[in-house]
């Protein structure tokens, strides 16, 4: 009976070798760790590439050039040249000539995001902080509202708190005001919390991610078997 | 007796003494207070010029020449007072020339009862016309002013009346003003002179001579208008002088003026040349008395308006004013040339600038040969009084028919002059006997004195100056003798001129030189409006040549000094300097000068070649002083060179022994330093300590935290991998409870999702990386299995790179969703990757068929398919973002939630990304959100109303091996705080046992 190498098998034989790599880090840094790391760099760049080449370059410079009207070839001029002058910082001697692109994506990024973090989250999320004390708002009850503001004010003061260093001058040396470092302990604990909070999710999102590898090495022995 | 104030304590010690009898301090090289230090300096003084004094002062002594910073020497000046003038005296003793002798009588016979009595005027007003009286009392008086100006004041407050004046007397500011107010305001009587103002001039008046107020005085004070009023009033010839000593009624008028006025206006008999000193003094040290000489004549012979009759701005130079009084005085005298000595061309040049200026006044100024008919053979600057102003000669004139017709050397000359003529035995022919003029009592006053015998009262009436001028010229024509006498004096060889002459011509030159900008002062050298009566030169005056033409710039000191407030005149007088000749002329030395052999000769020795007056030296370059001081100071004295002793030798003792002679204190050379400073010394110097030490490395325990490496991982995989060994978790059994939590996001996320409309397309973002795809696809199956299963159609794009393919294989692979079989194309467009981040959001989130306007096959995705029709990001039904990363999911709400409209946005994110993702849902920018797994679990189970299978996904395949792998992790963190917690106290008492 000729043994017929189905896809999923290759496909589920390749995963579980490089998790089984990936794995091998528990005794430590080792080879077949970086040969797995390696592999996923390669094969990461490589499709990045080549999804930027088939989904960026071609369709919005090259192919506006060769096909497009004169107006789009003088459009898709601009990012062409702006695109070869980036490529200029490879050498030293000519990277000056990448300034005027990297200064062109720097602006422009800089703008767009000071842009969207003051119109997206600098006063939505002031006016989302005062709403909390609207006793009109609807939702929780106004204990629950004003409980969950309460909290979220003072976690907010005492962590602001906490991070103020500012101390007098005193014949023992700079110290700070007692009132200072209470709500700076304060502070302190929310700032525990809230990195608690953050590892509890990653530990949750890698243990799901391991438990999805665990699932599959199981599965494909299961295939096997 | 006088008292010498100790420089050093400040208190009186008799002068007796050699060393202050408070302080033991040495008071002779100090040879007495500096009288003027007494007098407050104004401003514009030059402070040379006081230094110069004092240096005079203290050198004088000896001979040595002036020093700076050295004071005069405070002589007693009571003895001074057989040295002032005869007309001084006389006023001072209250004493009247008879009516015969008078030079006033004829000027004022009937008009004026007052001039014929102004002594006991005066006598009645207290003895102010003995203003001179406590000269006698200076050396009793410890004033700081000057002994002279002491024992004016200390004679007139004792003895003058309680009028205004005296009572200014009583500030101490005025009291150097205050014996120049007397000194004016006593004598002040209505002058018989009656000339022109001397404000106006007698070109543009020529009714002057009978109109005692001439018109177009418009620009003339009111005071001096009142002053001319008074005058004319009384019967009397109004002088300019006298206008002046009017001010009633007029508020600028200095207090000091007032009181003259009232004092003149009571003993109606003011001597001219005391009147004149009432005049606003210049901020110069020239004594008013010494002006009012100048104003006099100036005024009687040359009736210039104030305006046009500058004062000369004395006081920038240190040219004594009386003789720049004199000079003006001689400047506007119109000397007859019959009378006045031929110029004297060879002396010119060592002759004295005020004598030259004397002289170049009859070259200056035409005088007819009538002014000298009724000039007489008076001076000019005797002339240049009211009471015999040139305007008047033909009232002197009719006078002299009324009176007695008295040798007109008698009358117009000062008995002191004329003393000094009858000794000099000069031929009084040479001098024009005419009709008595019109004189002012004190020149009365000398003309009695000059009727007595001369031996009579050469010590009184003739100051002692002056009377040794005469002793020394009586055996040979000495030289004053022949200065007062009208005869032309050759010229004075310049080795005869007298060094103090000399000096002085050089003062003189170079004051004029920098006070010819100051044209109000300057002398218009306009013709008299009559011929002077007084035109006679004497003698000692014509003999000179004159060393500058009499022009406008020859400054006068009347006028009407508009420039000068009345507060300024008082303060100039006040910081005038004593006039040192009065401290240094005494009766003793000027016995003890030899007299000149040459009498009456116009000789070049005729000029007493005497010791330079002390005033005159302060007043000599220093420079000059300096070269001599170099030669004659002691080297040995110490000078001082700082404090108010500087500039003083041999002030304090240089012995040794007398200075410190207690042992220096011994300082501590230890630093003195702050405790807190000791404290960040001794930081330093262990940090410092600290770095040279080498640390010794602790051993660390390694090996723990690879077993508890090892054990976590076991642990973990084993709780992870258990689940599926055992199978629990396929059907659905499930070692974890299904969870009852129900969460309100889940509920809100369901709602969102039901309520799409069909058949529109929802945009999904695959903004995750391939690491945590199987979090994200297990999150993401239950959301996109209840999307799919209303049918709408997806439009897949991603921000990263391997999102679309991610995008591919959860909809091929995921379960649930996989079984939906949704077609490429048809049901779904993939749109691929936005490049740009942010940016390509924004873009995309503005114009998405322009940011990505093919899809990932190539093919346009726009123009058919489900996005047909869709033009904006708000087209979309609904707009699901999965990520893994809170930046992603934070650009999307950022960039595309204001491009979003009414579209809902949901969130299907990595437990991870959560805690930053959660607040934009609280604030409503986010309508849905479903995070990590045990969120996907209850949505998962929430789809069971889509069908049973539909509950047993994914979540529910890993809800047993994530319960129990987050059971094993809490247990992990459990125990490793608890193993934390006693290592560390084991470690504490380690530690503890270690020290103890």
């Amino acid at each position: 009976m000729p043994v017929t190498v189905s896809h999923d098998l290759v496909s589920g034989f390749i995963s579980f070798l490089l998790t089984l790599m990936i794995l091998s880090y528990l005794i430590g840094d080792n080879p077949v760790f970086r040969v797995a790391v390696y592999i996923f760099i390669g094969v990461s760049a490589g499709y990045v590439a080549a999804v930027a080449w088939w989904q960026v370059l071609y369709p919005k410079v090259f192919l506006p050039l060769t096909t497009g009207s004169f107006i789009e070839r003088l459009l898709a001029l601009i990012p062409l040249i702006l695109g070869v002058l980036l490529l200029m910082k490879l050498s030293s001697r000519t990277a000056w000539l990448g300034t005027p692109s990297v200064a062109f994506l720097v602006g422009v990024g800089a703008a767009v995001a000071v842009g969207g973090a003051v119109m997206g989250t600098l006063i939505p999320q002031t006016q989302a902080s005062f709403n909390v004390f609207n006793p009109t708002s609807s939702g929780e009850t106004w204990l629950a509202r004003l409980a969950y503001g309460a909290i979220m004010l003072v976690g907010t003061i005492t962590t602001l708190v906490y991070f103020h260093f500012g101390a007098k001058s005193t014949p023992g040396g700079p110290q700070r005001s007692k009132l200072v470092i209470w709500l700076g302990w304060i502070g302190q604990v929310f700032i525990a919390i809230t990195l608690g909070v953050l590892f509890a999710g990653v530990f949750a999102a890698a243990l799901t991610a391991m438990i999805e590898r665990l699932n599959s090495i199981l599965f494909f022995l299961s295939t096997l078997f | 007796m006088a008292d010498v104030r100790c420089p050093m304590c400040g208190k009186p010690n008799p002068e007796v003494l050699e060393e202050c009898q408070f302080c033991g301090a040495r008071l002779k090289p100090v040879l007495g207070p500096l009288s003027g230090d007494s007098q407050t300096i104004k401003p514009g003084e030059e402070p040379t010029k006081r230094n110069t004094s004092e240096l005079e002062k203290i050198n004088l002594s000896r001979g040595a020449p002036i020093h700076p910073g050295e004071a005069p020497t405070k002589k007693n000046t009571a003895e001074l007072e057989r040295a002032l003038p005869a007309w001084l005296r006389n006023l001072r003793e209250g004493k009247r020339p008879a009516a015969g002798e008078s030079m006033a009588e004829p000027s004022a016979p009937d008009s004026s009862p007052a001039v014929s009595k102004p002594v006991p005027a005066l006598d009645s007003s207290g003895g102010t016309q003995d203003w001179l009286s406590g000269l006698s009392k200076a050396a009793s008086e410890e004033e700081e002013v000057p002994d002279w100006l002491a024992g004016l004041r200390g004679g007139k407050s004792v003895e003058s009346a309680p009028t205004p004046a005296a009572d200014e007397e009583l500030s101490p500011e005025l009291s150097n003003a205050d014996w120049m107010a007397r000194l004016g305001g006593e004598p002040q009587e209505p002058t018989p002179e009656p000339p022109a103002a001397a404000n106006t001039p007698a070109a543009q008046q020529p009714g002057s001579e009978t109109s005692p107020e001439p018109s177009g005085m418009d620009d003339t004070l009111d005071w001096l208008k009142s002053l001319q009023s008074e005058p004319s009033a009384a019967q009397e010839p109004p002088s300019a002088f006298n206008a002046r000593l009017e001010p009633a009624g007029v508020d600028d008028t200095p207090d000091w003026l007032k009181s003259l006025q009232s004092e003149s206006s009571a003993a109606q008999e003011p001597p001219p040349a005391f009147n004149a000193r009432l005049e606003p003094a210049g901020k110069d040290d020239t004594p008013d008395w010494l002006k009012s000489l100048q104003s006099e004549s100036s005024a009687a012979q040359e009736p210039a308006p104030a305006d046009e009759v500058p004062l000369e701005p004395a006081g920038k130079d240190d040219t004594p004013d009386w003789l720049k009084s004199m000079q003006s005085t001689s400047s506007s005298v119109q000397v007859p040339p019959a009378v006045e000595a031929p110029p004297e061309p060879a002396g010119a040049d060592n002759t004295p600038d005020w004598l030259k200026s004397l002289q170049s006044e009859p070259s200056g100024a035409q005088e007819p040969p009538a002014a000298l008919q009724g000039g007489d053979n008076l001076p000019e600057w005797l002339s240049g009084l009211p009471e015999i102003s040139a305007q008047n000669n033909t009232r002197a004139q009719n006078e002299n028919e009324n009176k007695p017709v008295e040798p007109a050397q008698t009358e117009s000359i000062p008995d002191w002059l004329d003393q000094l003529k009858q000794k000099s035995v000069l031929p009084e022919s040479t001098a024009p006997t005419e009709a008595a003029m019109p004189a002012p009592d004190w020149l009365a006053g000398f003309g009695s004195s000059a009727a007595q015998p001369p031996a009579a009262a050469p010590a009184e009436n003739v100051p002692d100056w002056l009377s040794n001028l005469q002793e020394k010229s009586t055996p040979g024509s000495g030289t004053p003798a022949a200065a007062f006498t009208s005869e032309p004096q050759p010229t004075n060889p310049p080795g005869d001129m007298p060094s103090w002459l000399s000096q002085l011509q050089a003062d003189v030159n170079n004051a004029q030189e920098a006070q010819q900008h100051k044209d109000d002062f300057d002398v218009v050298p306009t013709p008299p409006a009559a011929p002077k009566g007084t035109g006679v030169l004497p003698d000692w005056l014509s003999g000179i040549e004159p060393a500058m033409p009499s022009s406008g710039s020859i400054p006068a000191l009347i006028g009407d000094n508009k420039d000068n407030a009345p507060g300024e005149q008082a303060d100039t007088a006040f910081s005038m300097e004593a006039p040192d000749w009065l401290s240094k002329l005494n009766p003793e030395q000027a016995a003890e000068k030899p007299a000149q052999p040459n009498e009456g000769q116009p000789e070049p020795g005729s000029l007493e070649t005497a010791e330079l007056p002390s005033w005159v030296q302060a007043m000599r370059p220093v420079e000059s002083v300096v070269e001599q001081k170099t030669a004659l100071v002691d080297e040995s004295r110490i000078a001082e060179i700082s404090g108010p002793l500087a500039g003083l030798r041999g002030v304090l003792p240089s012995e040794p022994g007398l200075g410190m002679l207690r042992k220096p204190p011994a300082y501590s050379t230890k630093l003195q330093v702050s405790d807190g400073q000791q404290r960040y010394a001794a930081t330093l110097e262990r940090m410092i300590a600290g770095e040279s030490n080498p640390r010794i490395a602790k051993p660390m325990r390694l090996p723990s935290s690879q077993v508890l490496r090892w054990l976590i991982a076991v642990l973990l995989i084993l709780a992870v991998g258990l689940p599926f060994v055992i199978g629990t978790n396929v059907n659905g059994v499930g070692i974890a409870p299904r969870t009852a939590v129900v969460s309100s996001d889940q509920f809100a996320t369901d709602r969102v999702i039901d309520g799409l409309p069909a058949n529109v397309p929802v945009l999904v973002a695959f903004d995750y990386d391939p690491a945590l795809s199987g979090e994200l696809e297990a999150v993401a199956a239950p959301v996109i299995d209840r999307l799919l299963s209303k049918g709408n159609p997806l439009a897949v794009i991603s921000t990263s790179p391997t999102g679309p393919i991610l995008a591919e294989h959860f909809l091929q692979t995921t379960p649930l969703v996989k079984d939906y079989q949704y077609p490429g194309g048809n049901k779904y467009i993939n749109l691929g990757y936005l490049a740009g981040g942010p940016a390509g959001i924004l873009y995309f989130a503005d114009t998405p068929a322009e940011a990505i306007p093919v899809g990932v096959d190539g093919q346009p995705a726009w123009s058919a398919g489900p996005l047909q029709g869709i033009q904006k990001l708000s087209d979309f039904a609904a707009v699901i973002i999965l990520t893994d990363n809170a930046d992603t999911g934070r650009n999307w709400i950022e960039q595309a939630g204001p491009q979003l409209g009414s579209t809902p946005m949901l969130m299907v994110i990595s437990a991870q990304a959560e805690p930053m993702i959660r607040p934009y849902l609280d604030s409503g920018q986010l309508k849905g959100l479903v995070s990590g797994l045990s969120e996907a679990k209850i949505y998962e189970q929430a789809n069971q109303s889509l069908g049973p299978i539909h509950q047993f996904g994914l979540d529910n395949q890993y809800w047993d091996s994530f319960s129990v792998g987050m059971l094993v992790a809490e247990l992990l963190i459990v125990a490793g705080v608890v193993l934390g917690v006693v290592a560390d106290w084991r470690a504490r008492h380690k530690d503890s046992g270690e020290g103890a």
